[in-house]
């Protein structure tokens, strides 16, 4: 069961990746706008 | 397709139906071909250019722009997306230019480049997206355009050593997208907000992976001890960020309310926090168990998520208006014979400005032309316009009716007779909501304080076991979960807010429906609260047929004067004639003729002296409001004009006015004072009042006997009322984003909804009541199991997020069953 | 300087579309084909097409191939118009999309050759994985740098659901492939048992949602609004939806390891988390279709959105399955049966399969500036393929739940009621059948669309490179600071970050005792192979045997009683790599050497299964006894799992050839007892010598 330390190392890792990468978002500005990405991708 | 992607909410779309049988025949008549550009109907002298036709030179205007830089596109997103082009001049916006309005509208501003922030009302679709995106194609200096579609903002980034500000805004209304140029169209506070979800993030995240590592601990025995450490150490590195970065904000205000010397709803968490955090890390540490690492961090998610809850925002009301909302930005100024256009608040005293038909004046100053007509309505709430002559003092506020006129400025805007309104009120701090959160939480917090320090010091005194006597002193303020007492505000207010959005009632914050059930005293607005801003008009005599009516409206689209506006606005001009003859002679009517036959419309009196009147008449046709329609020399129709009282108004003066004292000020002359003198008591009906004078009474009934005032009004005449009283309803008319600073918006179909707003504000406090009681029971489980010394971190565990939940759910639920029972679904979109 | 125009590159969508519906006909005939071998196993054709090397094919060529294709197909026709930019680089594109083929043609070749490492959705041997890692870094080089010169500030959802599906797989493939090669083509995990059964679930699991699952939530919050030209319901939501999905998804792989060795508390932690993964899943399927709100009229006339639904609705099926199955007693019953089966064909039929197909039948024509052929063949595509899927879960879920009754049943004395488990076996051949049916429909609307995008292809253009423009994003000026001083501003965050480091220094120190067991198992039970075993083994994972044949005993009366004690984490030390298998065609073999069967009947069933069992579906495998056994890595391999960890000296090293030739001699002997002529040097003796050890290599009676 000793690999379960690893795969929870990694998976938390990994999630923490995401955490950045939603910090990162939130800082830059990704989620000031809830719709018009919506309706900005109908138009190509 | 018009509103296929419309916000729920947005579209207030006030269409008053009066109940007019002349309408319904008119229907017939809309049934015509829908301009391609705005799908307005088409008249028949419409213009039509490669096979498409257009509603009015404006419309093919912007379609000849479109077609000319191949934005054909606009019209293939959707089907007649366009608004007419505005026919504003590019002088209008020159003051754009001017160093104070620059730092208000540019986001940004280095060397080349610039970014300015524009709020544009009209973007409706995808069509307006895409247009106002591909504005560089139409000139080339504009780089790169933003649009935000839910808050109607764009942010243009430009070349502004090649382009100005002024000419950007005039091509936007060029293509029928005038940007709304307001001062107080406040940003919101982007930084802020990024911080409000950076918490709930990183709380989520945390909460979630620790319940994950706590999980098999509480479902299986058999976790091996090296797991059980490694899962305690990796919950405690989750719960650092949580307790240090999400929850800071309630550590923070409690060490602020300490050094205040005031006990606030903010200790009791906070010292939860703390004991849960310190418990934890000395449990995990010195190997002795799990410790409560997911009872923090849930509750600190809960706690979030309660807060974003609560904080709707709603992007194009604005709850805090002052004088800048209302006055224009800039105005003609005559200087050498020439007008220019100058920011408003550059006009030095000796000036002359020069204000058009339907323009606010912006300053207080003296009338330099022969005559003026002023609509004060928007001021006092009279209709009647007022006449004034050359040198008669005239204030800010009114509207130029007809001729423009020249005025030279007396006083600098602020120091105009209106913005002293706003001066004298705005100091005063609207007293401060004790919510019941508020009162109860002092007390809450020294009972927990106090039963724990009694547990500390039974086992410390009497047991002599001095671990004991800590660990029950932590268990007890571990356990005392505040979250009943910090989520039942902001879950009931959350929504409420939501569910009243529904119903197109704004709330600015939640707090307001619990100030509301303390009102005692209730001050109605008349014109524009109790009646519509629209006149209504009833035929009340003889009949008036197809070709008739379009005859009439040809006449009263030619006439400025306020009755002949609303005779057009009943009566739609669709078939345009040319009139051979048109004299309007000022205070009794119009005289035209068409087809070498005469027409006159105007007061009775005047056609009473051209004609003689038939007989049967009925009485009330003498009363000066009436209009008469004359064909030939005979007397065709005559119309009533009234104050249009809202659909059941009594009824909801009479249901309010069982509970609270009711009161009527208005700034109108006492001509409907038969009408309201039904459902007020007389004492309180008060006519002829200026915005001071209202403030005034506002004053004085607050100062009488603890007596907590509600003031419902409109306009820049109750602003001042309602900023004086405590709770301010502004009534708006459709979607005018215009209202003053308020507490509550209400669209003005929905004021019969205002009397169930005080049963609504008394169920939201018994809802408030009952959770508390349901956190009592969970919080006396908890706490006597804390005190006795068996308090398990499973048992945490499981007791916090259970409370939490039944708090939350309960209080949404019932929120949303009263809300329903109270307001009715009826209404539901 | 503000307006740029640029050209979207056609034609590397157009390369991985085509790539998209050849491997899909390919998967998918293969899929045909196994479907009728088990009813028929005289379709079963020689060594290299046997049900037991083509079913990794299937399997490989249908995710990998045909889905892997289409995910990429996707993301590289939306990605471009997303970032309104030309892909980061043709070069990268083209060594991406060539990388990727060749890596499925080496795939198909070894697995038909019998390479493989035995793991599910990780059959591929060591080169091939580093290949895969290769091209993966190729794309991932492509896609980062395609976002990072987009000309479009907001990144729309679906491009984070294309970056997560990124980072996940790379993280999860490098993990479970971690392995000591012993030759060019074969190699040991550096896991063993329980621990190689957990990292492989934990990697199969999330194979599923970062491979089939997130990719293509992301390719339907694109083509979905666009193909019924609306705006997704709720773009919040979808941003919700997104980060929740993210936080949680990859703690979900225990649930396949329900009643086996694994410690229950990880079970239980797979389990909650598969029950709690309800919602996102629920709230991206309700997403999409609220979508359609309002215009369900438009739905009856596009095909490509018929699709849509079909497939968004199977997600939404599959996803609620999904975790009921992951509930211990659902579980027990599903489990190792074909409700399994049915289950990821409801996923890869209907969710990956039908979304495929909706923008195929959407893109094809875009790109090649024309109208779609015949919308009334794809219709007829739609309405076979539905039916196809239909019939398959119907005879799946069917077949499933009667035999997994029937294992259970227990007759009034206690004993089993089918104690002969081939008697399930023939209840079920009719399923069988019906799901080949299925299959065969399902494949028939294949080509269906196969024409009907020749006719399609020929009649238009191809617009290989599209033109656009759009104004470039400026980078907005941040004020630069130094970390010092920001620190220095920041004192609270000083103190947090040594708090953490503190935190952190304690979970080190924490590790390396785990390590200790993780690397040499503290109390082995059982014995270590024998070279031959060893050999026997391999031969049995080469070919395919633990495709049908469980190794993993649970806890149940039933099972108990029918294969022997139940299996335990000790059982397994040795075990690299883990052959629990996941589908009970034939019965668990866990225990066989302890059952009544001797080595003679062993070669006869081997050579002719149905003689000695009939009624078998199994495959013959006659040249097992005629294929001379390869001793050349014997000893590599001793040594190999010498440095992993397993007790063998130095002397088993030198000796193992030795060793293995004397017992091959004896087994030898043993068969000619029983009249059967087998020289030593045949690979059948190998795996007699396994398959009769199985189960009796305990040391340590309980």
């Amino acid at each position: 069961m000793g690999v379960m330390f690893i795969l929870i190392c990694v998976s938390i890792s990994l999630a923490t990746c995401f955490l950045l990468a939603f910090i990162w978002a939130t800082k830059s500005g990704q989620f000031d706008d809830c719709e018009t990405p919506a309706i900005k991708v109908l138009i190509d | 397709m018009f509103y296929k992607y419309s916000h729920e909410g947005m579209q207030i779309a006030c269409v008053h139906i009066n109940l007019n049988i002349i309408q319904m025949q008119l229907r017939r008549f809309t049934i015509s071909t829908p301009c391609f550009h705005c799908g307005l109907p088409c008249l028949k002298d419409s213009v039509t250019k490669d096979e498409h036709h257009f509603c009015c030179h404006g419309c093919l205007f912007v379609f000849e722009i479109l077609q000319g830089n191949s934005l054909h596109k606009y019209y293939e997103l959707e089907k007649s997306p366009g608004k007419p082009a505005t026919e504003k001049s590019k002088e209008e916006y020159t003051y754009l230019d001017d160093a104070k309005f620059l730092e208000h509208f540019l986001k940004f501003n280095e060397q080349q480049t610039a970014i300015a922030c524009f709020y544009i009302p009209n973007i409706h679709c995808a069509s307006c997206i895409w247009l106002l995106e591909n504005l560089y194609r139409i000139n080339a200096h504009i780089k790169k355009v933003d649009v935000n579609f839910s808050s109607h903002e764009v942010y243009i980034t430009y070349d502004k050593q090649n382009i100005r500000l002024s000419e950007i805004a005039h091509l936007l209304s060029q293509l029928g997208y005038p940007p709304h140029l307001s001062l107080d169209h406040e940003q919101q506070n982007a930084q802020k907000n990024h911080d409000d979800l950076l918490r709930l993030g990183v709380a989520g995240f945390c909460f979630g992976n620790v319940m994950l590592l706590s999980f098999p601990e509480y479902l299986s025995s058999d976790v091996p001890k090296e797991f059980q450490r490694f899962f305690g150490y990796l919950n405690l590195l989750l719960t650092i960020p949580v307790f240090f970065y999400a929850a800071k904000e309630w550590l923070y205000s409690s060490w602020i309310s300490l050094k205040q010397k005031n006990i606030n709803l903010d200790i009791p968490i906070a010292l939860g926090l703390i004991a849960l955090l310190s418990t934890s890390a000395f449990d995990i540490i010195s190997k002795r168990g799990p410790g409560y690492c997911d009872s923090l961090c849930g509750f600190v998610f809960f706690l979030l998520i309660g807060k974003f809850f609560q904080k709707k925002t709603f992007q194009n009301l604005s709850f805090d208006r002052d004088y800048k909302a209302y006055f224009p930005l800039s105005t003609l100024r005559i200087q050498d014979n020439d007008k220019c256009a100058v920011p408003v608040h550059e006009l030095q005293v000796g000036d002359t400005i020069f204000v058009r038909h339907q323009e606010l004046i912006p300053v207080d100053g003296k009338l330099q032309s022969d005559h003026a007509q002023i609509d004060y309505s928007f001021v006092t709430g009279e209709s009647d316009l007022i006449a004034k002559d050359k040198g008669q003092d005239i204030f800010a506020g009114g509207r130029i009716v007809g001729k423009a006129a020249s005025i030279q400025v007396e006083k600098q805007v602020e120091q105009s007779f209106l913005t002293s309104l706003w001066k004298n009120v705005q100091n005063k701090e609207k007293s401060a909501v004790q919510t019941l959160t508020n009162t109860i939480s002092p007390f809450f917090t020294l009972t927990v304080i106090s039963i724990a320090l009694a547990s500390f010091a039974y086992y410390w005194l009497y047991g002599k076991n001095i671990a004991m006597a800590w660990y029950t002193f932590s268990s007890v303020l571990i356990v005392a979960c505040p979250c009943a007492l910090a989520l039942t505000s902001s879950f009931t207010h959350g929504a409420m807010i939501r569910l009243l959005e529904k119903h197109r009632i704004f709330l600015k914050s939640g707090d307001i429906l619990e100030k509301l059930a303390k009102i005692n005293n209730v001050v109605f607005d008349k014109t524009g609260t109790l009646t519509s801003t629209t006149p209504r008009i009833s035929l009340i005599f003889g009949n008036i047929d197809e070709q008739q009516q379009q005859i009439l409206a040809n006449i009263v689209h030619q006439s400025i004067h306020p009755v002949s506006q609303t005779l057009a606005k009943t009566f739609p001009l669709l078939t345009p004639i040319h009139l051979t003859e048109f004299n309007e002679i000022p205070g009794k009517g119009i005289a035209a003729k068409y087809n070498s036959q005469d027409f006159f419309v105007g007061s009775v009196s005047w056609i009473s002296s051209l004609l003689e009147l038939p007989k049967g008449l009925p009485q009330k046709i003498s009363q000066q409001s009436c209009v008469a329609f004359a064909v030939g020399n005979k007397l065709c129709c005559v119309f009533a004009t009234e104050n249009n009282f809202r659909r059941g108004w009594e009824n909801i003066v009479s249901r309010i006015a069982q509970k609270h004292a009711v009161h009527l000020i208005s700034g109108d002359s006492k001509r409907d004072l038969d009408i309201v003198g039904k459902v007020f008591p007389k004492n309180n009906i008060h006519f002829n009042l200026d915005p001071f004078q209202k403030v005034a009474y506002i004053e004085k009934l607050q100062k009488s006997a603890d007596s907590k005032v509600l003031m419902i009004g409109d306009g820049l005449n109750d602003s001042g009322a309602l900023i004086e009283s405590d709770v301010g309803v502004a009534v708006i008319e459709e979607n005018s984003h215009f209202s003053p600073a308020s507490d509550i918006i209400l669209a003005a179909e929905k004021i019969s909804l205002l009397p169930k707003m005080f049963s609504l504000s008394r169920a939201t406090l018994n809802i408030t009541y009952a959770s508390f009681a349901i956190s009592c029971i969970y919080n006396s489980l908890g706490i006597t199991l804390a005190i006795s010394g068996k308090l398990t971190p499973v048992f945490v565990a499981v007791l916090m997020p259970v409370s939490s939940v039944t708090v939350m759910l309960f209080t949404t639920f019932s929120s949303r069953r009263l809300c329903k029972k109270i307001l009715g679904d009826d209404k539901w979109e | 300087m503000s307006v740029e125009t640029f050209h979207y590159d056609n034609k590397i969508v157009r390369n991985f579309a085509f790539a998209t519906v050849f491997w899909g006909v390919v998967g998918m005939f293969f899929g045909v084909l196994i479907a009728f071998q088990l009813p028929l196993p005289g379709l079963n054709f020689g060594e290299h097409f046997s049900f037991g090397r083509l079913r990794p094919i299937h399997t490989n060529a249908a995710i990998f191939a045909f889905v892997g294709n289409a995910i990429f197909m996707g993301i590289y026709y939306s990605l471009q118009r997303l970032c309104k930019a030309r892909m980061f680089s043709d070069k990268l594109s083209k060594i991406h999309f060539w990388g990727w083929q060749f890596i499925i043609v080496a795939a198909a070749v070894t697995l038909l050759f019998g390479y493989t490492t035995s793991k599910e959705y990780a059959e591929l041997e060591w080169p091939i994985d580093i290949a895969i890692t290769f091209i993966w870094v190729v794309f991932g080089i492509n896609m980062f740098g395609t976002i990072s010169v987009r000309r479009e500030k907001h990144m729309y959802v679906a491009i984070w659901f294309y970056i997560a599906t990124f980072i996940a797989v790379a993280v999860l493939h490098i993990f479970n492939s971690l392995a000591l090669p012993v030759s060019f083509m074969k190699s040991y995990p550096i896991y063993a048992g329980v621990q190689d059964a957990l990292v492989q679930w934990w990697y199969g699991h999330n194979a599923v949602a970062f491979f089939l699952t997130t990719p293509y939530l992301g390719l339907m919050y694109y083509y979905l609004p666009k193909i019924a030209d609306r705006p997704v319901y709720s773009y919040r939501l979808s941003i919700i939806h997104f980060w929740s999905l993210v936080f949680i998804y990859i703690w979900a792989g225990p649930h396949h390891l329900l009643y086996s060795a694994v410690s229950p508390w990880a079970q239980t932690l797979g389990v909650i988390f598969s029950i709690m993964l309800i919602a996102p899943s629920w709230g991206g399927m309700l997403n999409g279709l609220l979508t359609l709100r309002g215009a369900w009229h438009t739905v009856a006339k596009n095909v490509e959105l018929k699709f849509m639904v079909v497939a968004v609705t199977s997600y939404g099926m599959v996803t609620l399955e999904g975790p009921l199955m992951s509930f211990k007693s659902v579980n027990s019953l599903a489990h190792f049966t074909d409700w399994i089966v049915g289950h990821v064909h409801n996923g890869t039929l209907g969710w990956n399969g039908f979304l495929t197909f909706g923008i195929v039948y959407w893109l094809i024509p875009r790109i090649y500036n024309t109208k779609l052929y015949s919308p009334r063949l794809a219709n007829a595509h739609f309405w076979i393929g539905t039916l196809g899927i239909v019939f398959y879960l119907v005879a799946m879920y069917f077949s499933g739940i009667t035999q997994g009754l029937m294992w259970k049943e227990l007759d009034p004395d206690g004993g089993l009621m089918h104690e002969n488990f081939l008697s399930t076996v023939k209840q079920i051949i009719p399923m069988y059948y019906l799901r080949g049916i299925g299959g065969l429909l399902y494949i028939t609307g294949v080509f269906l669309m196969v024409y009907n995008l020749f006719k399609t292809v020929k009649q238009g253009n191809l617009q290989a490179d599209e033109e656009a423009s759009a104004p470039a994003l400026e980078q907005e000026k941040t004020k630069v600071k130094s970390t010092h001083r920001f620190l220095e501003g920041h004192l609270g965050l000083f103190f947090i970050l040594s708090t953490l480091a503190i935190i952190a220094g304690g979970l080190i120190e924490l590790v390396p005792g785990a390590m200790n067991e993780f690397i040499s198992p503290t109390k082995p039970l059982v014995e270590k192979y024998s070279p031959l075993e060893l050999e026997g083994r391999d031969i049995y994972i080469r070919e395919g045997c633990n495709n049908c044949h469980s190794q993993m005993i649970r806890p149940f009366h039933n099972e108990t009683l029918r294969y022997g004690a139940y299996s335990e984490a000790g059982d397994y030390v040795y075990d690299r790599p883990f052959l629990w298998g996941s589908k009970r065609t034939g019965p668990d073999l866990h225990r066989i050497g302890l059952r009544p069967r001797n080595e003679v009947w062993h070669y006869d069933h081997m050579v002719n299964p149905q003689k000695s069992s009939p009624g078998s579906v199994m495959p013959p495998y006659p040249w097992l006894a005629t294929n001379k056994l390869d001793t050349s890595t014997t000893s590599k391999k001793i040594q190999v799992m010498r440095s992993l960890g397993v007790p063998y000296n130095y002397d088993d090293v030198r000796n193992a050839e030795e060793n293995l030739q004397k017992e091959a001699q004896e087994l030898s002997d043993i068969l000619k007892k029983g009249k059967i002529d087998c020289a030593p040097d045949r690979e059948m003796i190998a795996l007699i010598a396994y398959l009769k050890k199985l189960g009796k290599r305990i040391k340590v009676k309980k």
